[in-house]
């Protein structure tokens, strides 16, 4: 079985820089010696992915020649940067035969994310931010409907900000858990099974996408569900896990069939010839693809509980935040409390940054110490924009200057678009109003929502 | 006296065998960007992480004195500029005469690319080849990359005469000290 991260046994050094990255200590060997992944804690982040300096070297003597070694990982013919002992499967054929299948429709979604890191692998400075370009891109490429998971971001905040209040009401299950990051799904329902009435039943924003597209987005586009092939482009290696859980299949099949990183639509761009720096920049297609600046920020630490926060806000209230932005969330280096007042409500928030910080809440929340009422969870260091699926930065002592970058970027675009609050945007809106009812609603359930499994 | 030629040297006790100083290496003489995606060529790194046994260290120009290298070079391709000793890569005929002279194994012929394409010798279909060793980054104002980069800090440029000098003075605390006993 191909898993989603591998360890090339003949590249590794066995400097164990991976070792020590791994957020849940999945791996390990003997000193000086290949490591190995222990399958039933790796979480799929891609963190060892994006540390690992081992390479292949030039006309090695190992026993795959590079050629092979690149057929394996799926990677296109045309990708010239080195090979790393760790990686995770590449799927940019597979979306290369979609897109020149005249007999399917091809849908596609990226994440927040991918548009602040993506221009680095075209030599553009780090955190550029290319939304307008990427959209063109795929659009060459040949996608048939350029849809965006900011959009699904958005409405994954109706979704879980309803969900949260209504378990505040009704005294339902707290602290409630963000549910958007698939690493740390998976480690819930490995380690701490105890707690998986916590997660939010939400779907991640991908999930909610691919569901969609199949359904409505047939619908509105008068296609057949069954000839959509359904593509996702993220900054993560754990989404390609989620994407192939055996019950995200709301919409009757697989309802996100091909899962590419950020990295691998840069390579997919350069294979088809595409000049990405000159592109001319454009929208996403209407009527899965508006978004506002709280749907673009869940590529951040924090700013999924930033997003539900503004949207909580005007529920409860009915009033407007004096300030949308909401800094005590941002900026999380590991945890981070804080307490928002909303109304005669004290909400208390944790955000997590990083796998590794996690264990300590979830023992307090098992212990009945915990006070809080919403926890958001990144399993990457700084969310998704040092996610395992972004472009791979080459020299240590400059991830944090590229990291800030990308991070920067995010809320640099988050307040300049003209709207930021997920309750405004209007394609949402239009959503509920056609086809799904409204948030936590019948079809909602049946789409959006989800259970966990016990693993390990 | 004239100046010593500085050199970097790696520590085997705290080396891991990453190769984070092959690769920072080639980005910081061949590569643009900031990102893997960024590299369109082999990688070639000017420094060798080379294991014996248990331990890996990298092996690395020590710009000799005497340069066995540039003396063994016909075309006079290699050469000191001021305390470095460089090769002038456009001279070299890929002789491998450096090669075989050089007592560390340090320098290493490797094929020219130009905009991601490797040249090719038209007569002959073969690779242009040149040689390629440790220029300490003297195009760098921070100094050899691999120092920098090093995660367990197993690599320092050696500076012969300042440490001498530094060790002298400390042999003079050391016997003050013994005096004073």
């Amino acid at each position: 079985m191909q898993y989603t991260i591998e360890i090339d046994q003949e590249l590794c050094t066995g400097c164990h820089r991976c070792t020590d990255v791994c957020p849940v200590g999945a791996i390990g060997g003997p000193e000086g010696m290949p490591v190995d992944i222990n399958y039933d804690k790796c979480c799929f982040c891609g963190q060892c992915v994006q540390i690992c300096s081992a390479y292949q070297e030039y006309k090695s003597d190992t026993s795959k020649p590079r050629e092979t070694k690149m057929q394996e990982r799926g990677l296109l013919a045309s990708v010239k940067e080195p090979l790393f002992a760790a990686h995770n499967m590449g799927h940019a054929q597979q979306v290369w035969q979609a897109i020149n299948n005249p007999d399917v429709v091809t849908m596609v979604q990226c994440a927040p994310a991918v548009r602040v890191g993506l221009a680095e692998d075209f030599g553009m400075e780090s955190g550029e931010l290319v939304a307008g370009k990427m959209i063109t891109a795929l659009r060459k490429l040949g996608f048939d409907k350029v849809y965006d998971t900011n959009f699904t971001a958005d409405l994954t905040i109706m979704e879980e900000g309803s969900e949260l209040i209504k378990r505040i009401q009704e005294n339902g299950t707290l602290p409630m858990f963000t549910s958007c990051c698939p690493a740390w799904v998976k480690y819930v329902e490995q380690e701490y099974f105890d707690l998986q009435a916590n997660l939010s039943t939400c779907k991640s924003p991908q999930q909610m996408a691919g569901a969609l597209f199949k359904t409505y987005g047939a619908q509105v586009e008068k296609v057949d569900p069954k000839k959509i092939v359904s593509v996702s482009v993220m900054p993560c290696t754990a989404k390609k896990f989620e994407a192939a859980r055996p019950e995200m299949k709301s919409s009757g099949s697989q309802d996100v069939d091909i899962v590419l990183t950020t990295r691998e639509l840069a390579n997919l761009i350069k294979y088809a010839g595409i000049d990405f720096k000159n592109l001319e920049p454009s929208q996403p297609d209407s009527v899965l693809g508006a978004y506002t600046g709280a749907g673009h920020i869940f590529g951040v630490t924090g700013g999924v509980m930033e997003a539900a926060l503004r949207t909580g806000y005007e529920l409860i209230t009915g009033k407007a935040l004096d300030d949308i932005n909401i800094l005590d969330v941002r900026y999380s280096e590991g945890v981070k409390r804080a307490t928002i007042q909303v109304g005669d409500l004290a909400i208390k928030t944790v955000v997590v940054a990083g796998l590794a910080n996690a264990a300590p809440i979830l023992e307090e929340v098992k212990n009945g110490t915990a006070d809080f009422h919403f926890v958001e969870v990144m399993a990457c260091p700084q969310g998704c924009i040092s996610g395992g699926g972004q472009p791979k930065v080459l020299l240590e002592n400059e991830r944090k200057a590229v990291y800030t970058s990308r991070r920067d970027s995010m809320y640099k675009h988050d307040e300049e678009l003209p709207l930021r609050k997920s309750h405004d945007n209007p394609e949402v809106a239009k959503l509920y109003k056609d086809f799904l009812g409204k948030p936590l609603g019948h079809k909602s359930h049946e789409l959006l929502h989800t259970h966990y499994v016990r693993r390990g | 006296m004239e100046k010593l030629s500085p050199f970097v040297v790696g520590d085997g006790e705290k080396c891991i065998g990453c190769k984070a100083c092959e690769v920072a290496c080639h980005v910081s003489h061949n590569v643009e960007g900031i990102t893997a995606g960024n590299i369109d060529t082999p990688v070639f790194p000017k420094l060798f992480v080379t294991r014996v046994e248990e331990v890996t260290m990298p092996v690395q120009c020590h710009h000799c004195e005497d340069a066995p290298c540039a003396q063994a070079c016909l075309e006079k391709a290699i050469y000191f500029e001021d305390d470095k000793v460089l090769i002038q890569t456009e001279k070299c005929k890929g002789c491998k005469d450096c090669l075989v002279a050089c007592p560390f194994g340090a320098v290493e012929l490797v094929p020219r690319f130009v905009k991601g394409k490797e040249v090719i010798q038209e007569n002959l279909g073969k690779p242009v080849l040149y040689g390629n060793k440790c220029d300490l980054c003297y195009t760098r104002e921070k100094g050899p990359i691999c120092v920098e980069t090093c995660p367990q800090q197993a690599l320092r440029l050696v500076e012969p005469h300042k440490e001498k000098k530094e060790k002298n003075k400390k042999a003079v605390a050391t016997i003050i000290g013994m005096f004073k006993k």
